[in-house]
């Protein structure tokens, strides 16, 4: 069975630097802001890349349906809907677009959903005992009605995948993975083997994730994955060294994928070929381990062999890792014996780490500067989940896109 | 390139029938409901009394990795628990023989994980009082261990199966609500064909019977409120249905390249020859009454295991026991197998132990394994007045001895994701 080459012809990305691939090549550097989603004034951390003005609404069908989406799902249409847009498909009328819905494939890498705590306050206050604990009769009988209905699915990690589904109308097969941080390049993967395999012609690709909220920073930091960035200090995230830790951000990036055969047939001009994927784990629950053996195997089996290549690295602002990632694609380029020594881009150092999403932001972003002042010829996304899990993204056959 | 077959080389249950694959099975081919007044905590006041559980005493028992202990939650031992089932019955014995790491790979269909109500509570009412007395959250948060945050990572049930029995190939979670677990096994048997592993450790873990969940449930009247006759509120496809039952369990299958199993000499169970997927594209919470997301699951598999719909003998069905559920699916089978929809055996276990969210699509998929073996095909209990819109053969109270060569097992998810897998009979011939 002949594997079919599966092209991006369509790239929504949304990030701190910018809505859209355009807005995101045209800026040169973004700074972290202070956390603004609740009041972090005592937090040890309190600064995050943060997205402004997003705008759902043009990509939604009921517009009502807005309370019900997360920020995760409004980033994640949004996205999706530029990548649309980019593709040469209307969001707003999918019955146009040259496949049907039903052989559209949704690949989607989520993140955590833990639910808002606050949403349960008052039925937590209303059901409080006299000894402090929470008395179960008294939430049965009277607060469970104060508990908003979606409550529990809004805890549900495929809430985004659904209402990008629904909105844009895509039936094909559909799956939200959620590996942590290696999610996004994943689910692309996930997507360009149903293309290779011919079991479709056309797939959406994408993730999202949002963490700048108190649960997320509060888990992160005590996870000790967090630079602890104050007011003040935003100037130090562009620091050349790094810091002492990684510095939240919040995105989503989606690409349109679609085999060669579709592409040519409606004279769409790729972005880049989806070239290859590599998985690898050395799991460390403990969230310890940053092995440059392993990323240097990854990363070689990742390059294309003397191409300008770009690494796109995971390790974002933390210094400690950046030296690991420069480390391991230094020896993995020795070890493929690259004519042309491939460059390291901590893209995350300049939109923040976005989790599930971040290893796919990255790339998006890289890939969207590509286009306007291409300069190499193969991009290797690098991810990494804190449970030591990695994977990489191969981008080869760079160009243009249609104009 | 030659197509790699997958195929079954051990099963791992624990389910609210019974802590073991053979238990569980006897327990549904039996016809026994496991549906029970709530244990978990104190649910009296609660609309909803009733679940299916895993007995918690004996789950807090299972656990061996002294180390790893502070991470495990109850869905993680019931993982743990199934998994060493699978790995055994494959012939895998950790510390001994077991699949080269590079080539084994681990994925696991399930949510994030979640602190119990009250331990919620606890956390807010602290909150409270630190800022009444004018403490800072910062200050809250100090005292926190930080292996609660660690806890509600959905991967953490993968990373900890990878660390204990050394599988550095593949490693995903699918969280895709009640059909995490067969997109997990699904996405395991594409790592194998596409050559990325030999070995994947596949399957779900969910556990969901506490507070909140319930509560939750509950108030989008998802769940049957038929408290006072616990073991009849599970009846899928019944006239009279008013809801599912929340259950909870695991369950985990070995997958293995044919020619891996053979040159091994293992005993293979069945093989996985299709698998689908699709979205509803409809609503947040509703199944669409045509059944279209539900038909393009079961087609897509189909054309995967290139079947005709006349080789479908079973179908375990989704079947939860909601009104739409149950007739969206109902009209997704009709579309799915065409004329033949009224000769295929269609039969929810859920009607005995209850929805087991993340973890059903594996734990059914065992099932259609057994049903293949035995040949004997479980019932749907409860039925007991036919609906008109529910119009196929459900294979009523009892269990039916019949020769099965291909079944399939459909599970959808809120949020509008589906999944479907089949399951044929071992011909006992390699490529």
């Amino acid at each position: 069975m002949n594997r079919r080459d599966v092209l991006i012809t369509g790239l929504g990305v949304v990030s701190a630097a910018g809505v859209g691939w355009r807005a995101c090549a045209d800026t040169v550097s973004v700074l972290p802001t202070f956390l603004s989603g609740f009041d972090a004034t005592t937090f040890p951390a309190r600064l995050a890349y943060q997205v402004e003005k997003l705008r759902p609404q043009p990509y939604m069908k009921r517009r009502k349906d807005l309370k019900l989406m997360s920020r995760d799902a409004q980033l994640a249409l949004v996205a999706a809907g530029l990548a649309a847009e980019d593709a040469g498909l209307l969001p707003s009328d999918p019955s146009s677009w040259p496949q049907p819905a039903d052989e559209i494939a949704l690949y989607m890498g989520v993140g955590l959903e833990p639910g808002d705590v606050t949403e349960l306050g008052p039925a937590l206050a209303r059901s409080r005992a006299a000894d402090g604990s929470i008395d179960l009769d008294v939430l049965g009988e009277f607060g469970i009605n104060l508990i908003p209905p979606l409550s529990a699915l809004s805890t549900l990690p495929n809430m985004a995948l659904a209402h990008v589904s629904i909105n844009l109308e895509l039936m094909g097969r559909g799956e939200a993975l959620s590996p942590w941080g290696t999610s996004g390049l994943d689910a692309v993967a996930a997507g360009a083997e149903m293309i290779a395999r011919g079991r479709c012609e056309m797939a959406f690709v994408g993730a999202a994730d949002s963490d700048v909220d108190m649960s997320g920073v509060a888990r992160y930091l005590r996870m000790g994955l967090l630079a602890r960035l104050k007011e003040g200090d935003a100037e130090l995230a562009a620091a050349p060294d790094g810091t002492d830790g990684l510095v939240l951000g919040e995105g989503a990036a989606f690409f349109v994928l679609e085999s060669r055969e579709s592409a040519e047939a409606r004279g769409k001009a790729p972005l880049a070929r989806v070239a290859r994927h590599a998985q690898y784990a050395v799991p460390t629950p403990q969230m310890s381990t940053f092995s440059v053996d392993v990323i240097a195997d990854m990363v070689a089996a990742s390059l294309v062999r003397n191409a300008r290549s770009v690494v796109v690295g995971a390790a974002g602002h933390d210094r400690r890792r950046r030296r690991v990632e420069a480390e391991a694609v230094a020896r993995a380029a020795a070890r493929r014996g690259c004519v042309v020594t491939p460059s390291l881009d901590q893209v995350s150092s300049r939109v923040g780490w976005c989790v599930a999403a971040g290893g796919i932001v990255d790339l998006a972003d890289r890939l969207a500067r590509e286009r306007l002042a291409p300069s190499v010829d193969s991009i290797v996304g690098l991810a990494w989940a804190p449970t030591g899990h990695t994977s990489t993204l191969t981008l080869d056959q760079m160009g243009g896109g249609s104009p | 390139m030659t197509s790699r077959r997958v195929v079954v080389t051990g099963m791992g249950a624990v389910t609210p029938l019974g802590m073991d694959v053979e238990s569980s099975w006897l327990g549904a081919i039996a016809g026994r409901p496991a549906v029970r007044k709530i244990t978990a905590f104190d649910a009296s006041g609660f609309p909803v009394q009733i679940a299916a559980e895993v007995p918690h005493r004996v789950i807090e028992a299972w656990f061996r990795v002294p180390e790893l202990e502070g991470l495990a939650d109850r869905k993680i031992r019931m993982a743990v628990r199934s998994a060493e089932e699978a790995l055994a019955q494959a012939g895998f014995v950790p510390g001994e023989t077991m699949p080269a790491p590079d080539r084994f790979g681990v994925s696991v269909g399930t949510e994030n994980g979640r602190p119990l109500l009250e331990e919620v509570a606890e956390t807010f009412y602290r909150f409270a009082d630190h800022q009444k007395a004018g403490l800072s959250t910062a200050e809250l948060l100090e005292g926190v261990d930080p292996l609660e945050f660690v806890r509600t990572v959905p991967h953490l049930t993968a990373t900890l199966l990878s660390v204990m029995y050394s599988a550095h190939g593949p490693a995903t979670t699918c969280s895709t609500a009640c059909t995490s677990s067969a997109q997990s096994v699904g996405e395991a048997a594409l790592e194998i064909r596409r050559g990325m592993a030999d070995v994947m450790l596949a399957g779900g873990t969910d556990a969901l019977v506490e507070g909140f969940m319930v509560a939750g449930f509950a108030l989008l009247g998802a769940l049957s409120t038929r408290n006072d006759e616990p073991e009849r509120a599970s009846r899928p496809f019944d006239r009279d249905r008013d809801g599912f039952v929340l259950g909870e369990g695991a369950g985990f299958l070995v997958l293995e390249e044919l020619e891996h199993a053979r040159a091994r000499g293992a005993n293979i169970l069945a093989e996985l020859v299709g698998y689908g997927c699709s979205s509803n594209a409809y609503r947040i919470t509703d199944s669409p009454p045509d059944g279209r997301g539900a038909y393009l699951s079961m087609a897509w598999a189909l054309r995967d295991a290139k079947l005709a719909p006349e080789q479908i003998d079973y179908i375990n069905a989704h079947g939860t026991s909601t009104q739409m559920n149950d007739v969206s699916e109902t009209a997704g089978i009709r579309l799915a197998l065409g004329t033949h929809a009224d000769r295929c055996m269609v039969s929810s276990t859920k009607s005995m132990m209850g929805h087991l969210v993340a973890s059903c699509g594996a734990v059914e998929s065992i099932l259609c394994v057994k049903t293949l073996q035995q040949g004997i095909v479980p019932p749907t209990i409860n039925y007991e007045n036919a609906d008109p819109a529910c119009d196929l053969d459900y294979v009523p109270n009892v269990a039916r001895e019949a020769s099965v060569r291909y079944a399939m097992s459909n599970s959808f998810g809120f949020g509008g994701s589906n999944g479907t897998l089949i399951f044929g009979r071992y011909d006992g011939r390699g490529e």
